[in-house]
């Protein structure tokens, strides 16, 4: 195989979280994908190892070795074996990690005489599968491999955190490890792979061990900066693979695709809502026949209809200056994924949102939809939103917050992160770790701009307050990009009320109608701006008018014609007191 | 500070390793192309024998052909008793020699059955022989009184009778080893025909006649005895030589053996025994030969009972000596081998901990000796592998690993690793000890080629 169809086999979000170009000498992989199924561009499924082997054979290292638990020091490969052995008759015996081979000859030629052990040892009965180096060797081997020169090595530790909780020799690794970061080794690279879901998880798992303080405070480092670090997040499939998994599916279990054009909406459901691994995926087409929306949807939640994102926007009700908005960035994003398919230069413009307005008035609702719009428009690859307040974001003790905070952006990573009452993150007190967490949002908006969208809502007053608080944010949050929700009008609460009447199944009496426009109208104009809840003052209203219009019939019809009541409307004393009192 | 680390065996575990090559080593005694041989051999010794006993008979019917009338009548009982012994001689020579199916050790048990059976008819016929002459005496002395009144009769009948005891003599001097199975005897009795010649001179022919007749008798029984006591000689003569020609045969045999296994089976290997065993047995094949050589030489031969102890006593000696040569090869063959599996073992171990073999050899490129082992690591570091052997029943060795570590880093980190590969051996079913402190590593040690060459070659003072 030439190097050039080995780089065929890599697949994307490996090669991307994998940071070769940082110069870094130890790297570190960590994320849900290390424990994934790859389907690599040449549409073949690889486990993290095979793919990892691929990736950097392919990138040109001489030789890759591998370290586990069970297996501290082995290869994939002869070139790789045949590079590592040494001594002058090493050839004819055997390889460290490659089992046994040639014996040497006594009189009675190889024949083996040595009786076997008198007990069986251990105790435990382990077995070793395969591997028979101990530790303090594999630490002697790796560290001759990844400081001999003329031999560009790439050295794999996989599961990182349980190999370091089990090799017997953790402070020599620690030693080495240390000595490989500050001295480098001449271009080899040693990859600690973890199972750990989040770079804080990754830190912890080390700093644990307690030997290896130097390097939990170095992956520390690289976790802060999760663009250029040398630590890499390995994510849930993108389109693209997602694209490659229906075709292996369709290869290898003769899954159909009902709509050949619907292919890539298709793609996008399954990117979109929580992301899920490509093994679980492979698991769940396997079991079908056929590939459609239908199918999708007994797995992707939020979007049960066939309706695209602007289409949902156009039937929602007023937001008009919202809707137009919308169309503006539609329009843009659509010229821009036409620019990157052109190969024009981007111009550097920010697609983070600040949404101003009172609750109710839609926000949560149009992130969504904005989401959509820039998965369709391939700005983001997923579009998922991830929506928290200052809670899920900010610790309650020193070093709680960062881990936090991460761990949400790295959810929302390939989506939208919806902050809600954002300007709570610029406001003193709590030990200052607001600050410190919105200093975290700020770098990643930074480092992850084409994976992170980022949306900060609050009331209009606040948000203004919260833009001004920091340069920063200003820079990132351009005017044009504040989209202000305006208060409902009082026909357009009116239509929403019974909207949501409707949807509980009452029939409302025209009288009761007119009452109610009389209602809305009184709470819209007696509101106070600042804090108006919108359609949450009219979720409100009708959960008190079906308390009301319950205890009526049941009044009236007794338990025997509750059934036979059911169907009554809602009539104009079924609104209780204190709304009357708004429509005077 | 010294850098080596050095792990070794524990003794214990030796006896372990070496049981099974303890056990003697059957010494196929039993081949039939050795037992052909061996018959064979026998059969020419004994025929040869036989022949002599033959021509001596028939000298004696020539020497009896000019004897006198009496002495004729007075020897056909003896010589009934002889013609009975040589047919009895021969079908032991058949019964030893011919039957195929004997094993090398009824074989020896036969002859032994035969040499006492036939000392027991030995003794008996010479005590048979002695009553009968003590009555032919009391005859003679009857007719005696016939002939002292005729002094002329008297005179010549005391010639005939020392002429034949002088022709008894005669052939008794010549014929018969007098001197080996009757020291002395035959002097008195020449006395005795002297006095009697004196008595005819002298003219006193009735006491003539008297010591005459009876030295006669006294000769003849002389001569039976001695007759008697040569074949019965004879014949444990041929059957010691047998014996020892069987032991030389299996000696010839024995040169090289099978090899043997742990479990006592034999392998296709061969082992040179004389060699493993630095000369052993060759040894002991000069200490056959030598016996067979005095045992065939009728003037250092040893007398019947000293055969007879040969067969019966010697020849197992030096039988279990052979085997125990034998044995002492295949186990030192077997120790060597298994040196070679230490080391391999240790060396498996050592490759998959990142070394490679570099080199190894026996001492002075003999199986015999030390075998040393070196593997190397990437990092430069090396380490050196002796077993060495012990002399003993059965053979020891020794295992001493010597790490020589050139890169840097903590001695507590050559600590960790020389305890592991204790701890990595003893899984392997090594029994080892607690790795040492080995002092200063000797760079010789790690001269894997300077061992190569033979000890005397390498110009060094020991």
């Amino acid at each position: 195989m030439s190097r050039g169809e080995r780089n065929a086999v890599v697949v994307e979000r490996l090669a991307e979280a994998l940071r070769l170009d940082s110069g870094a000498s130890i790297l570190a992989l960590y994320g849900p994908g290390t424990g994934d199924s790859f389907v690599c561009l040449d549409y073949q499924e690889r486990n993290l190892k095979p793919a990892l082997w691929q990736l950097l054979r392919s990138a040109g290292f001489d030789r890759v070795v591998f370290g586990s638990v069970g297996e501290p020091l082995h290869f994939l490969d002869a070139e790789s074996r045949d590079m590592s052995l040494t001594g002058r008759m090493a050839r004819s015996t055997a390889a460290p990690g490659m089992g046994r081979m040639r014996r040497l000859n006594g009189p009675q030629g190889a024949r083996i005489q040595l009786p076997p052990p008198a007990q069986p040892r251990g105790g435990t009965g382990e077995i070793r599968p395969g591997g028979t180096i101990t530790a303090p060797y594999a630490v002697q081997t790796l560290h001759s491999y990844m400081t001999q020169p003329g031999v560009r090595t790439a050295l794999v530790i996989e599961r990182a955190e349980d190999f370091f909780r089990h090799i017997g020799a953790i402070r020599e690794l620690a030693d080495r490890l240390g000595m490989w970061v500050q001295d480098g080794v001449g271009g080899n690279v040693c990859i600690l792979v973890f199972s750990a879901a989040t770079m804080d998880g990754v830190v912890q798992a080390v700093r644990d061990q307690g030997s290896a303080t130097a390097l939990a405070d170095y992956l520390s480092r690289q976790g802060v900066n999760s663009a250029t670090g040398a630590a890499g997040r390995v994510p849930e499939p993108g389109p693209a693979e997602l694209s490659r998994l229906i075709h292996l599916l369709r290869i290898r279990h003769g899954l159909v695709i009902d709509d050949w054009t619907e292919a890539a909406k298709l793609v996008g459901l399954m990117s979109a809502g929580e992301p899920q691994s490509a093994r679980t995926w492979l698991n769940r087409l396997s079991k079908v026949r056929h590939l459609n929306r239908r199918t999708l949807s007994a797995w992707v939640t939020g979007e049960p209809d066939d309706r695209t994102a602007l289409e949902e926007l156009t039937e929602l009700t007023g937001l008009t200056k919202v809707k137009e908005l919308v169309n503006r960035l539609r329009s843009l994003a659509q010229v821009q994924a036409e620019r990157q398919r052109m190969g024009v230069p981007l111009p550097d413009r920010s697609n983070h949102l600040v949404f101003t307005g009172n609750p109710g008035t839609g926000k949560t609702t149009v992130a969504r939809i904005i989401g959509r719009l820039y998965r369709e428009a391939g700005l983001l690859a997923r579009g998922h939103v991830v929506e928290v307040d200052t809670g899920d974001l900010v610790g309650e003790f020193v070093g709680h917050t960062p881990a936090k905070t991460r761990e949400v952006v790295d959810r929302a990573l390939d989506g939208v992160l919806f902050l809600d009452e954002a300007y709570r993150l610029t406001e003193d007190g709590r030990g200052g770790f607001n600050r410190e967490s919105l200093d975290i949002i700020l770098t990643r908006m930074e480092n992850d701009r084409d994976r992170l969208v980022v949306i900060a809502a609050g009331y209009t007053h606040k948000m203004t307050e919260f833009i001004a608080a920091n340069p920063g944010l200003r820079r990132r949050f351009p005017a044009q990009n504040e989209i202000e929700f305006p208060d409902y009008e009082p026909d357009e609460l009116l239509q929403i009320l019974l909207g949501m009447l409707t949807a509980m199944r009452h029939a409302v009496d025209p009288s009761l109608k007119d009452l109610l426009k009389r209602v809305v109208t009184g709470l819209y104009l007696g509101r106070d701006p600042a804090t108006f809840g919108n359609a949450g003052e009219m979720r409100n209203l009708a959960q008190a008018l079906d308390e009301h219009w319950a205890e009526r019939i049941v009044r009236t019809a007794g338990p025997a014609g509750l059934r036979a009541a059911m169907n009554k409307p809602m009539m104009p004393e079924d609104v209780p007191a204190t709304y009357r009192e708004a429509a005077r | 500070m010294s850098r080596g680390k050095r792990i070794v065996v524990d003794e214990d575990e030796w006896a372990r390793l070496q049981a099974a090559a303890r056990r003697l080593r059957d010494l196929n005694e039993n081949l039939p192309s050795l037992l052909d041989d061996v018959r064979g051999a026998v059969r020419r010794d004994l025929d040869r024998e036989l022949s002599v006993v033959a021509d001596r008979q028939s000298a004696f019917e020539g020497m009896l052909a000019t004897a006198g009338e009496s002495v004729r009548d007075l020897e056909r009982a003896t010589t009934v008793r002889l013609d009975e012994q040589t047919r009895r001689m021969t079908e032991q020579r058949t019964a030893l020699t011919q039957r195929v199916d004997t094993t090398a050790a009824e074989l020896r048990q036969e002859t032994l059955r035969l040499l006492d059976a036939e000392r027991a008819r030995v003794d008996d016929t010479i005590a048979r022989e002695r009553a009968e002459r003590a009555g032919q005496v009391a005859r003679l002395r009857e007719g005696l009184n016939d002939l002292v009144s005729d002094k002329e009769r008297a005179a010549r009948a005391a010639r005939t009778w020392l002429a034949d005891a002088a022709a008894m003599r005669d052939f008794i001097r010549e014929h018969l080893p007098h001197e080996r199975f009757a020291p002395g005897r035959l002097a008195a009795l020449e006395q005795r025909i002297a006095m009697a010649e004196g008595n005819v001179a002298a003219g006193r022919s009735e006491a003539a006649i008297s010591v005459a007749q009876e030295t006669y008798l006294q000769l003849s029984e002389l001569r039976l005895d001695l007759e008697m006591r040569d074949r019965e000689w004879r014949q444990a003569r041929g059957s010691a030589t047998g014996q020892l020609r069987m032991v030389s045969g299996l000696i010839r045999d024995k040169h090289l053996c099978k090899g043997v296994n742990q479990d006592d089976t034999e392998n296709d290997s061969l082992v040179e025994v004389d060699w493993w065993t630095s000369g052993k047995l060759s040894r002991l094949a000069v200490e056959v030969e030598d016996l067979l050589e005095q045992v065939a030489d009728d003037t250092r031969a040893p007398g019947s009972d000293e055969l007879r102890d040969l067969v019966d006593r010697q020849v197992p000696i030096l039988k279990q000596r052979l085997q125990e040569i034998a044995q002492e090869a295949g186990a030192l063959q077997l120790a060597s081998q298994i040196r070679a599996n230490i080391a391999d073992s240790v060396i498996q171990v050592l490759q998959e901990n990142g070394y490679g073999l570099d080199d190894y050899t026996y001492e002075g490129e003999d199986y015999r000796a030390m075998l040393v082992a070196k593997v190397r690591h990437n990092d430069g570091s090396e380490i050196v592998i002796r077993v060495a052997p012990v002399p003993g029943d059965p053979p020891g060795c020794t295992l001493d690993i010597d790490s020589f570590d050139t890169a840097t880093g903590s001695d507590l980190i050559r600590w960790e690793r020389a305890r592991a590969l204790a701890e990595r051996l003893r899984e392997e079913g090594i029994e080892v000890r607690e790795p040492q402190e080995s002092g200063t590593p000797d760079p010789a040690a790690r001269d894997v080629e300077r061992l190569r060459r033979p000890p005397q070659t390498r110009g060094e003072v020991t």
